[in-house]
């Protein structure tokens, strides 16, 4: 316990104390900017830790991925566009208090859901760490394959009003996901010759495109219809709406489950924040007393989005450090910082590094506290923007569109990319259709594809793979069961009418 | 009006005097580089290994030249895309580099059809390496290579090997197997991590990861095996792991990450180019930064890494081309 408390110590530094400042405001800031995104972030603080201790350098950087992960709720939920693709969930029901002029309660639910899944995940790995790791490596390629197939056809079935449109969108999704290189062979599919394509589609820009710059349209037809309508259009004033512990607490159902699949899909390899959120998301909505509100402006949603996607943050260490293997791209970049640092992360880091990752698992606690502080003082301010006039704000977030798309890779191909997306978001708009499936479909489309390759690699062309494990068939149920129950619904209410 | 026609004549041959300027490509030897801001490109994205390996050799260099030296990172098409945007550069002033990696360089050109080879590149020099090894876990049968090329060929076809398909991992272990009468089967993986997952979940038998350092943690815990090394020499860390040149086997290869600049470019300019980079490549501040990066420093000068690459593709292409990958 001594050495436990010594350890506590040292990591109360002063030094450590404003790097984790530093690093938090950071990352909100440019989670918060669409077209920015949390990976980017890490990256740019690497080169920081070439100069700190260990700790010092871990310390740096969860706050930056925690806060990042959580800052793409705040532009989510003010300018309906997601800063990062894991709050593309939160969108739907946040811009849409937002525009009922209940902003500050949408941000003051994300945050706590953050902070909650944050200190819950943070909690498991902790107490689990190893034993979770075991599992996640028993999840082979038919387990992952069955696990993609689970999230599409949760947030197609569930995702919205009308069946049909749901899984349209998905097929959409997936079908773009094709563009590009073949994920096994890198031959190239629907390139047209061109080298820019050989990516696909990019996911940042289409993410922004779809959101930002199809609001951009609507809202401009929107003023055009209601300036020849003679009809003003004005601001939502935010009405000092707040969310009371005790409502939030309310939810604890949803928190607990949305925090468990966060963690849960966070300590698979290969799977990230937007799958859990969307998977949470969706299953909240099936379980929820209110599922109308869904979409309409529902904490409830909110929490489910965003207590999945940082629940994932806390989790993504599991794999990394037990194994040495990233649960997502920026643990990738962490896995990076830490051999810099002459640390390898595997099954010795706990007995030949324990004072690390004691040390780690305290500066953990400490990036949710600060979470809770800086995002509660940010909220203040930042929900001022709702106040500024349209005509300013929307050019000067288009300018950010642009920009932010531009700059993850230097190139204009990017910006066509948002470009389109932002038409064929505007058309999705107009028809009424539900953009979450469409993202996770493309998101999850080429993994999906990947691991329906290997595990007919690894069988030999055998499906009976897909039923090989209990985990296998566990899924094979769920699936079968979700489907089976929708239909019988459909059905009940065709007797009905 | 005489005078007017003569005065026309002056001007008329005067006149060309003004644009003949002499070409700016004349750069002499004694011109000072760098004397602006150096641009490096990385083809891969931010926070990756090759990644930090260029912010590494930035920042040295920065140090030495006095003037700023950029990352820009230009990911996509498995490395392809930042590699052509250099390769065709018509502007080859010496002041935008490429960190390449022999992937983009050798074998993918061949398995995608690419409009670039290395024919269009001049190299600057060659930075570092990686040692390549071949993976199992320890609880597999084999304690060499030998031991599982017996078992693959009384067994054809039964054993998966995972690693990239169609990569540089694929085509050496596919010689491999044909200089033994070997056979097996290929788990397309898409990185070393996921390379390492699926030894360690059982679902391949063997692994050939870019680098057998992704599994530093597992092999000094015991839990996984490395069979044999690609290196020219045996590694010090791994003591009675053999290399596959000292078994009999003529694979030697380490890939490696080198600095390139555009046929574009002016060989008198690339000659100073060279000598300036030596010192950067060759200093102990990058050696010191590379070690952490788990990277061997491994200079080679730009016209023996030029001579390496063109060798390398050429090799790498009639391979592809027997193993039936090559891109129609």
């Amino acid at each position: 316990m001594a050495s436990f408390l010594l350890i506590v110590q040292s990591t109360f530094t002063l030094k450590i104390l404003l790097l984790i400042l530093a690093g938090s405001l950071f990352g909100m800031i440019v989670g918060a900017i669409p077209g920015l995104n949390t990976t980017l972030a890490v990256a740019i603080a690497i080169p920081i830790t070439f100069y700190l201790e260990p700790v010092e350098a871990l310390a740096l950087l969860s706050a930056v991925y925690k806060n990042g992960i959580y800052g793409g709720s705040i532009s989510a939920v003010l300018l309906g566009v997601p800063g990062t693709p894991a709050a593309a969930c939160t969108v739907r029901d946040g811009y849409a208090m937002a525009k009922k002029g209940q902003a500050k309660k949408a941000l003051d639910a994300a945050l706590y859901a953050s902070v909650f899944a944050d200190v819950v995940g943070n909690t498991i790995l902790i107490l689990t760490a190893s034993w979770l790791a075991q599992f996640a490596l028993k999840f082979g390629p038919s387990e992952n394959t069955l696990l993609v197939v689970f999230a599409l056809v949760v947030v197609s079935l569930v995702g919205s009003s009308s069946l049909l449109k749901g899984l349209l969108a998905s097929i959409i999704g997936l079908s773009l996901a094709m563009l590009g290189m073949d994920p096994m062979t890198g031959s190239p599919r629907f390139t047209f010759g061109n080298i820019n394509m050989l990516s696909g589609v990019t996911l940042i820009p289409t993410l922004v495109g779809m959101f930002a710059l199809s609001e951009i349209f609507v809202e401009y037809s929107n003023f055009c219809h209601a300036k020849a309508e003679g009809k003003s259009v004005d601001v939502p004033q935010d009405k000092k709406s707040r969310l009371s512990l005790k409502e939030f607490f309310s939810y604890w159902r949803t928190l607990i489950r949305s925090s468990l699949i966060g963690v849960f899909i966070g300590a698979l390899p290969g799977s990230g924040p937007s799958t859990a959120s969307f998977i949470s998301y969706s299953m909240a909505q099936r379980s929820s007393k209110h599922p109308e509100e869904f979409g309409e402006g529902s904490v409830e949603g909110i929490c489910a989005s965003e207590a999945a996607n940082n629940g994932v943050c806390g989790a993504a260490y599991i794999p990394l450090l037990t194994l040495g293997i990233p649960g997502d791209t920026i643990t990738a970049i962490m896995y990076g910082a830490l051999v810099l640092q002459g640390i390898t992360p595997g099954p010795l880091v706990f007995t030949q590094q324990g004072d690390m990752i004691t040390g780690l698992y305290v500066t953990l606690f400490i990036c949710s506290i600060f979470m809770l502080v800086l995002g509660k003082i940010l909220c203040r301010t930042l929900t001022n923007v709702l106040n500024v006039p349209k005509g300013i704000l929307f050019p000067v977030i288009m300018i950010i569109c642009f920009a932010g798309s531009y700059s993850m890779n230097n190139t204009m191909y990017d910006v066509l990319v948002m470009i389109i997306a932002g038409v064929l978001g505007y058309i999705y708009k107009r028809i009424d259709m539900p953009i979450a499936p469409t993202l996770i479909g493309f998101i999850l489309g080429s993994q999906m594809e990947r691991s329906l390759l290997q595990s007919l690699i690894k069988s030999e062309n055998n499906l009976s793979i897909f039923v090989g494990s209990p985990i296998a068939i566990a899924f094979v149920i769920i699936i079968v069961l979700m489907v089976g129950s929708n239909f019988w619904k459909l059905m009940k209410a065709k007797k009905q009418k | 009006m005489k005078k007017v026609i003569v005065a026309l004549f002056l001007l008329v041959l005067v006149l060309p005097c003004a644009f003949a300027q002499g070409s700016k490509e004349a750069v002499s030897a004694e011109v000072e580089y760098p004397t602006g801001p150096v641009t490096l490109i990385c083809p891969w994205a931010a926070g990756g290994s090759t990644d930090i390996t260029a912010r590494a050799i930035a920042s040295v260099a920065e140090a030495r030249f006095g003037s700023p030296v950029v990352v820009v990172n230009r990911e996509g098409g498995g490395s392809t895309i930042g590699t052509q945007e250099v390769a065709l550069s018509t502007k080859g002033d010496g002041y935008t580099l490429l960190v390449g990696t022999i992937n983009a360089l050798a074998v993918l050109p061949h398995t995608m059809g690419l409009a670039y080879s290395p024919a269009n590149f001049k190299a600057i020099g060659q930075v570092c390496s990686r040692d390549m090894g071949i993976i199992c876990t320890a609880d597999k049968p084999w304690n060499t290579i030998t031991d599982f090329i017996q078992d693959a060929k009384a067994n054809p076809g039964k054993y998966l090997v995972s690693c990239p398909q169609g990569g540089l991992q694929n085509i050496l272990f596919q010689r491999l197997a044909d200089m033994t009468g070997a056979q097996f089967r290929v788990y397309p993986v898409n990185n070393d991590t996921e390379n390492l997952t699926a030894v360690l979940g059982g679902v391949s038998d063997l692994g050939v990861p870019g680098s057998y350092d992704v599994a530093a943690g597992q092999i000094a815990a015991g839990q996984v095996k490395v069979l044999a090394l690609f290196s020219d020499k045996r590694a010090a860390s791994l003591p009675n792991v053999p290399t596959l040149k000292e078994l009999g086997f003529d694979l030697s290869f380490a890939p490696w990450t080198s600095l390139l600049v555009p046929a574009s470019t002016p060989d008198s300019l690339v000659e100073k180019m060279r000598g300036v980079w030596r010192e950067v490549i060759q200093s102990p501040e990058l050696a010191a930064l590379l070690a952490k990066n788990k990277q061997k420093p491994d200079y080679l000068d730009g016209a023996e890494t030029q001579l390496t690459i063109e060798k390398q593709f050429k090799d790498f292409g009639e391979t592809i081309k027997s193993m039936g990958l090559a891109a129609k």
